[in-house]
């Protein structure tokens, strides 16, 4: 050990780089924590990244759920609108004409 | 955030951190625990620095070891000072990444030397404690840290002069503290 002080007596400098030495090996990182540490960023980092991407996925997903959710409620509106749906306002809560099927009503349902 | 593709400048990036974290990851943690006494908290801002260099490792491979180091201690000092000013909740959430390191300890000796030692580290946890901050974290960066009165300079913008004589206070004011030698004079407080 290099740079520390002339005051102290040899062997009470000797003691007291023993009792660092073994103060360092314990509170000091070890091999394993190093690797632990290291680990621990890297994963920490790939969680980062994947974030942004997982969140861009869910959107195109929502896209796409949306489309399959709405595109057959517009289409049986459509047919409603040409085949005789007597009201289809908020609440779905007018009953269908007798000639059109269900098929609409109950996915919404 | 770092460019995924190809793989190869994934690796390369990889290949830098790796270069910065082996030749820094001693002395930062050595920083920090000289900073805030705290082991956990050394922990905690340890990953914390790091997780910016990686971040950052697509800049930081165009800087000299030099450069590169003095940017760590730079993110290192602004850690240290967000460290009071973080909430509950971020340091809770950090929690159990610190708690899986700091159960990496090995203790296989028997419970009487397990004992004495715990004793002994324990005293000089408590004479570090008592040490001012600055005389701290310069006896630290070197003992821990392994670094030379000048690169200890550098970290902390003092000069190597300054290192040398706040390492030898800390030592001197430690042995008077640990009761290494009575000649000292002192009362020790251990």
């Amino acid at each position: 050990m290099t740079d520390h002080n002339l005051d102290l007596p040899s062997d009470t400098d000797a003691r007291l780089d023993r009792l660092l030495e073994e103060w360092v090996e314990q509170r000091g990182l070890t091999k394993a924590r190093t690797e632990q540490l290291r680990q621990a960023v890297l994963a920490m980092h790939e969680l980062d990244a994947a974030t942004p991407a997982l969140a861009a996925a869910s959107l195109d997903q929502g896209a796409e759920w949306w489309s399959s959710l709405f595109t057959p409620l517009l289409t049986a509106l459509s047919q409603a609108a040409t085949t005789g749906y007597l009201s289809v306002g908020t609440g779905m809560e007018a009953e269908p004409d007798p000639s059109v099927g269900y098929r609409a009503y109950m996915r919404l349902a | 955030m770092v460019d995924r593709t190809p793989d190869g400048a994934t690796s390369g990036l990889v290949r830098c951190f790796n270069r910065i974290y082996d030749a820094n990851h001693r002395a930062l943690h050595a920083y920090f625990l000289g900073r805030t006494s705290d082991p956990e908290a050394a922990l905690d801002l340890s990953q914390e620095a790091f997780l910016r260099v990686w971040r950052n490792v697509s800049k930081l491979q165009e800087l000299t070891p030099q450069r590169q180091r003095y940017w760590l201690y730079t993110v290192a000092k602004n850690l240290v000072a967000d460290l009071y000013r973080g909430s509950a909740s971020q340091r809770a959430a950090r929690q159990s990444v610190v708690a899986r390191l700091r159960s990496g300890g090995n203790h296989e000796e028997g419970p009487q030397a397990a004992l004495e030692s715990r004793e002994r580290l324990e005293a000089v946890d408590r004479a570090m404690n008592e040490l001012p901050e600055d005389l701290r974290t310069a006896l630290l960066l070197q003992v821990m840290g392994r670094l030379s009165s000048s690169q200890i300079g550098e970290a902390l913008e003092v000069p190597a002069g300054t290192v040398r004589y706040r390492i030898a206070m800390a030592r001197k004011r430690l042995a008077e503290l640990l009761r290494l030698d009575e000649h000292l004079g002192t009362k020790g407080r251990t």
